[in-house]
């Protein structure tokens, strides 16, 4: 292509350098060596001829490797003279040379350039690489000390689009070569340019590496291009001397560094060594290439603040060699945001839970774990969006992938690395690049988590987690397909978990040791074993990491054992180091003089990490009764209890637990049969163990697991048959679980918590039962169970594979459960529906409500009554849903109600629990929030099945009748307000009006569960007090008018009367809607109009008052004990009499 | 003190601050163990170690190019000892 003005921008100035500036280089010893740009470009040039002569065209490619000098700048720079594309080639240092040149090489490889660059230092190695690439040719050895003089004409190559293919760290196996355009470096030099505001004269001091994107672009070409004063360190400069850089700043004004390093500089230098030094200058500090840590940042300032420096100096970048460097970066002069993350919380694809917001300044500072800092907000040239997994952009707030768009987004990948994009976490799809980074919009502005899974940055250098696995299975002889690294990113805690489809053993200690290598002291590892599965992959074979990562953090990860600690194995805490905890506690604790001092729990039993408590029992002689409840100590940073036993308390624990086991009863006799004695003090441990052998006692923790398994065993058939598949699967696993705890008790493994169940399994060692659980109690193995039905269409095939695939799995659970002794038939005909104690049935105008424990009431829907009459007690689950196909859902729900119970035929009642749960007791949903409550047909209800009201029962039925009672009143007072005032009786109607209205109150207070009701004064303030404020204007101005009716007055002036009764008509009917909430269409039987209605009113009446009755409640007229007496009927009314 | 004896003074001098400074202690430091691997150092912890051998063994600061390729606590004893007697010729 024609050179344009972006390539103009970046090399322009080799025919014309800025007289005076230059760069000033640290030499050997304490000093600077300085050059001016106008020497830089002379020893371009004349390295541009040999490139040239020795082949480089326009559009070529070159890697140089060379040590950082002034040769190796004019050598970068001499590549875009003759219009190359140039890559940067790290020089190495310590390690393996055997792998270093297979880096090299892989990158020669992959980058195919036209000419390999070096100087005489590294030509041995380099020549090396090159042969292993598979090449012929030789490299270029540039050595300053032959090179021709300086050309006198000086012509650039015409320029190919691309200009630095820049190699990110990429594992090992595969290099990814980025390929940066002189557009995306114009663009993002000048970005940064304007981000940290750079001024003709000023000077960048850097000591990050030129092969890096940071050090290259950031720091190395903004300065040349801006023709800037350049002060260049080496990072192995910067290690030996961290003050040297602060000194160099003390007559510069910008500089980058990596976040760690200013944690580093704040460590390593004292406040003495640099006291002299004024960096009130400092006007940029950029931080970024990895996440930011709050800490550093004031750790720096803290060190620096009193020479000048300010905070407002830094800005926090978000950036990638992707995205040539910088994305965004906050600005300079503001305060930064920091927020504090809830990060047990964080889910891919959720609101971020931001537990503190905070901003940082020169006045302000965060103490604690968890901040993370905003890195700005997106511009025209460079934007930030946040997508979830499938690329839909996310809102603010929400964590998702990382998206950038913008001219600085690269060209893409070179060869064989562009193809491998899609499986990469790092990809540019149609200009836009997916970073593979964590993140999110926080009112606009980006934070970033870190890496997803994949790989994780280290002091700014990128670990990938392909390559832990190489390393670990080489170290340990695992294969690699057993083995999977997982990046852990959250704010201010990262590190690396390795699963292992493998056994714990020593391995574990070595691999450990090679993944710290790998990743430097401030990580954590964490090492995870499980039987085969536990390693989740995607269908093309890769490790689902982050995945994999939730399901262990949800605790969904069945059959993972974690293994924190150095020298965690399953043996725990080495003796020595129990008993100077012991010692420490004691010290704090009171104990009885002569107590036994024993070891108990799970660490003793050799479970148990790093986090476990500490438990400790003092066993003391005598008689006395010693409180419960233990001394909770902090020892060393570890949670430490201390119970304290009389040999009473302890024998009568002995002694009860065979005759009634409960879970608290098993739990201590095991911890104290299992313990470990410390100090033997004056009791007689072994007498009092001799009470109960653990043999004896192994038999009745088997005998009480086998009990509940069988119970949750045989609730898992109902729900089962119920078609209530998830639940079932669950408590069929749970089931199985607590069979297997059973079974691994009658082999010693008593420990009585499920938590520790796979170190239980591991210890009992090669059964063939073992395998068989881990495999069901996996989730995974039941997703075909609860898999959805699939379309319907054409796949009848698949829909049957799909069921007996289900089938199997439930087949090789029973045959599982039949193999360790529970004997639980799959077989809904063994369990039948049964009475629960206080469970009735009430129907009120046809709705049907069930009363539970006398205190709650529901409301049925059409079909949860139809569902809820199907239900005969003492007949089998199987006859009744086979009986009423498509109740089963409404069936699960009344069980879980406790409308009905469940009872084996010829048999206990059906008392399910979880393992470690106490058992399932009817559960309570929501009630109702309606408004009114209820109606004369009884409960209002929501659209569902079942709606618990919110009143209880008593109230509920006295509103009931309160409602049902002045309906009939306000319809007699309406009736008697009518007659009199077509007689003319002036004062007897408005005494009935008044009526009228107080019963229209009571009306309307009593379907708002208002019991007892107000006196009947002040109906209009009565009803704005008590009623919802979202009622008034529909019942208020109604009240008004007809309170103003008088018809006395009427009568007497020969008003319109017919008007004063519409008004109280109208209220009336107001009053009804209202009152009959939803069921308007049914309304109330207008009860004096005839038979019929009446007849309807006393039915409604009747349905309330046997309620009320069985419930004792208070009833509002001593008519209606009559009514109640004699059944529904009138009592004077002739036999035979029809209504 | 005999010429090896010296010898045997530095390797352990060498031994004992690569087992200090070392992130993962070893129980017993072997001459074929790796620092990156076997004893956990990571590019800036072996800088660190450099400066601690410059200033033990009171060498001239090395240059990146010359601790290329060194990767065993053995090459760590050779590179201080070839430094050594480096300085005593010259």
């Amino acid at each position: 292509m024609k050179p344009d003005k972006d390539v103009a921008a970046v090399r322009d100035w080799l025919l014309n350098p800025a007289p005076g500036v230059g760069v000033h280089l640290a030499d050997e010893g304490d000093g600077w060596e300085f050059r001016e740009y106008r020497e830089i470009a002379d020893q371009t040039w004349a390295i541009a001829e040999v490139m040239r002569a020795a082949g480089l065209g326009s559009g070529d490619g070159a890697c140089v490797i060379m040590p950082t000098g002034f040769p190796c700048v004019a050598a970068f720079y001499a590549v875009w003279a003759c219009g190359g594309v140039f890559t940067p080639v790290a020089p190495p240092m310590f390690g393996d040379l055997a792998q270093i040149v297979a880096h090299i090489a892989g990158i020669v490889d992959q980058a195919n350039p036209r000419l390999v660059v070096t100087s005489p230092e590294f030509e041995s190695f380099v020549r090396e690489a090159v042969v292993r690439a598979g090449r012929t040719d030789e490299p270029l050895v540039i050595d300053a000390r032959t090179l021709p003089p300086a050309p006198r004409t000086r012509e650039f190559g015409a320029p190919d689009e691309c200009a630095l293919l820049q190699f990110t760290s990429g594992s090992t196996g595969s290099p990814r070569g980025v390929r940066v355009s002189w557009r995306n470096l114009a663009n993002n030099i000048a970005m940064i340019s304007a981000l940290i505001d750079w001024r003709d004269g000023e000077a960048l001091v850097s000591w990050l590496p030129l092969y890096h994107d940071m050090g290259l672009v950031g720091a190395f070409l903004t300065t040349v291009t801006n023709q800037g004063e350049l002060y260049l360190m080496r990072p192995d400069q910067f290690v030996r001397d961290p003050a040297r850089w602060l000194r160099a700043m003390s007559h510069a004004q910008h500089s980058p560094s990596p976040s760690f390093a200013l944690g580093y500089v704040a460590h390593r230098v004292r406040p003495e060594d640099i006291a002299d030094l004024d960096l009130s200058g400092w006007r940029a500090l950029a931080v970024g290439s990895e996440p930011v840590e709050v800490a550093d940042l004031q750790s720096f300032a803290e060190l620096t603040a009193p020479l000048g420096f300010s905070r407002s100096a830094y800005t926090l970048a978000y950036g990638l060699a992707e995205a040539t460097l910088m994305v965004t970066s906050s600005e300079l002069g503001r305060p930064i945001t920091a927020l504090r993350i809830d990060n047990p919380n964080l889910r891919f694809g959720q609101p971020v839970p931001v537990l503190a917001e905070a901003v940082l300044d020169d006045g302000h500072r965060v103490e604690g774990a968890g901040w993370i800092t905003g890195l700005g907000y997106s511009t025209p040239e460079s934007t930030v969006r946040v997508v979830d997994e499938d690329g839909v952009e996310l809102p603010d707030g929400t964590l998702g992938e990382l998206v950038v768009v913008g001219d600085s987004v690269a060209m893409g990948y070179s060869g064989a690395a562009g193809a491998r994009d899609a499986g990469s976490s790092t990809r540019i799809v149609d200009g836009l690049l997916y970073s593979g980074d964590a993140g999110f919009l926080h009112r606009g502005e980006v934070f970033v988590l870190g890496r997803m899974g994949s790989s994780l940055k280290v002091r700014g250098r990128s670990v990938f987690m392909e390559d832990i696995e190489s390393r670990v299975a080489q170290e340990t002889g695992l294969t690699k397909g057993k083995l999977a690294a997982v990046a852990i990113t959250e704010a201010g805690a990262g590190g690396v978990a390795l699963f292992a489809e493998a056994p714990p053993g020593e391995w574990i200690a070595h691999a450990r040791k090679v993944i710290r290598g790998e990743l430097g002291p401030a990580q954590t590892v964490e090492i995870v074993t499980g039987p085969r599965g536990v390693i989740r992959r995607t269908s093309s074979g890769k490790p689902r990491r982050r995945h994999m990562w939730q399901l262990l953090r949800d605790g969904a990860l069945e059959g993972a054992v974690t293994h924190r600690v150095e020298g965690d194995t399953p043996t725990g805490l080495p003796p020595e180091r129990v008993r100077e905890l012991l010692d420490k506690a004691v010290a704090a604790v009171a104990v009885p003089a002569g107590s036994a001092l024993l070891f108990e729990g799970s660490l003793a039993e050799g479970f148990g990490n790093e986090g476990s408590d500490i438990d400790f029992l003092a066993v003391a002689p005598g008689e006395d009764e010693l409180p419960t409840l233990p001394t909770v100590l902090f020892v060393d940073g570890r949670r430490v209890e201390v119970r304290t036993r009389s040999v009473a308390q302890l024998r009568r624990q002995l002694e009860q637990v065979a005759l009634a086991p409960d879970e608290d009863l098993l739990n201590r006799c095991q911890r104290f049969l299992r313990a470990t004695v410390l100090r033997p003090g004056t009791v007689d441990i072994d007498a009092l163990r001799a009470l109960l052998p653990h043999e004896d006692f192994a038999g009745l923790v088997a005998g009480w697991w086998t009990e509940r398994a069988r119970q949750a065993l045989r609730y898992a058939v109902a729900l089962k048959a119920f078609g209530v598949d998830a639940e079932a699967a669950e408590w069929a696993r749970d089931g199985l679980t607590q069979a297997v705890k059973g079974w691994a008790a009658r082999r010693g493994e008593t420990y009585l918590e499920t938590k520790w169940l796979p170190s239980q399994l591991d210890r009992i060692g090669t059964d063939p039962i073992v395998p068989r659980y881990r495999e069901l109690a996996d989730p995974a193995t039941w997703d075909v169970v609860l898999a959805g039905d699939p379309t319907p269409a054409g796949i009848l095939g698949a829909e049957q594979a799909r069921a007996l695939a289900a089938r199997m799995v439930w087949d090789q659970l029973w045959e599982l459960v039949a193999d360790l002794g529970v004997e639980v038939a799959d077989d809904p005909h063994q369990v039948l529906f049964d009475r629960r104690p206080k469970v009735t049935t009430w129907s009120v105008g046809g709705r049907v409500h069930v009363l539970r424990g006398d205190h709650d009431v529901f409301a049925l829907s059409e079909d949860a009554a139809a569902a809820w009459r199907s239900v005969v007690f003492r007949h089998s689950v199987r006859d009744v849903t086979a009986g009423h196909p498509g109740i089963g859902g409404l069936l699960a729900e009344f069980v879980r109600l406790g409308f009905v119970g469940l009872r084996l035929r010829g048999g206990a009642v059906i008392d399910p629990a979880l393992a470690m749960c106490k058992p399932v007791r009817p559960y309570t949903p929501v009630p109702a929030a309606l408004a009114p409550v209820l109606g004369l047909t009884g409960a209002a209800r929501e659209e569902r099945d079942v709606t618990l009201t919110a009143l209880p029962a008593d109230r509920f039925t006295e509103c009931g009748m309160a409602l049902v009672w002045s309906n009939i009143v306000l319809e007699n007072a309406r009736e008697d307000l009518a007659g009199a005032v077509k007689d003319g009786q002036g004062a007897v109607a408005d005494i009935a009006a008044h009526r009228l209205l107080a019963m229209a109150v009571r009306v309307l207070l009593s379907a708002f569960g208002v019991h007892p009701l107000p006196a009947d004064v002040a109906p209009a303030a009565t009803l704005a007090r008590l009623l919802p404020a979202s009622c008034h204007e529909q019942v208020l101005p109604g009240f008004e008018a007809a309170r103003a009716v008088r018809f006395s007055t009427l009568l007497t002036d020969g008003g319109d009367t017919s008007a004063g009764l519409a008004a109280l008509d109208d209220l009336v009917a107001v009053v009804r809607r209202l009152a009959s909430g939803s069921e308007a269409a049914r309304g109330f039987p207008a009860s004096f109009d005839s038979r019929e209605q009446w007849q309807r009113t006393l039915a409604l009446g009747y349905d309330w008052l046997r309620l009320a009755g069985y419930l004792n409640s208070e009833l509002p007229l001593d008519e209606a004990r009559d009514l109640l007496a004699s059944g529904g009927r009138q009592p004077h009314l002739c036999e035979g009499e029809a209504l | 003190m005999s010429a090896e004896n010296v010898e045997a003074a530095t390797a352990e001098k060498v031994r004992r601050l690569v087992t200090a400074m070392a992130p993962q202690t070893p129980d017993t430091l072997a001459d074929s163990d790796r620092l990156i691997e076997d004893l956990g150092f990571e590019s800036l912890r072996l800088m660190e170690l450099t400066v601690a051998l410059e200033r033990a063994f009171g060498l001239p600061r090395y240059r990146p190019e010359q601790l290329i390729g060194v990767r065993r606590v053995g090459e760590v004893i050779a590179l201080v000892e070839g430094s050594l007697s480096e300085g005593a010729r010259s």
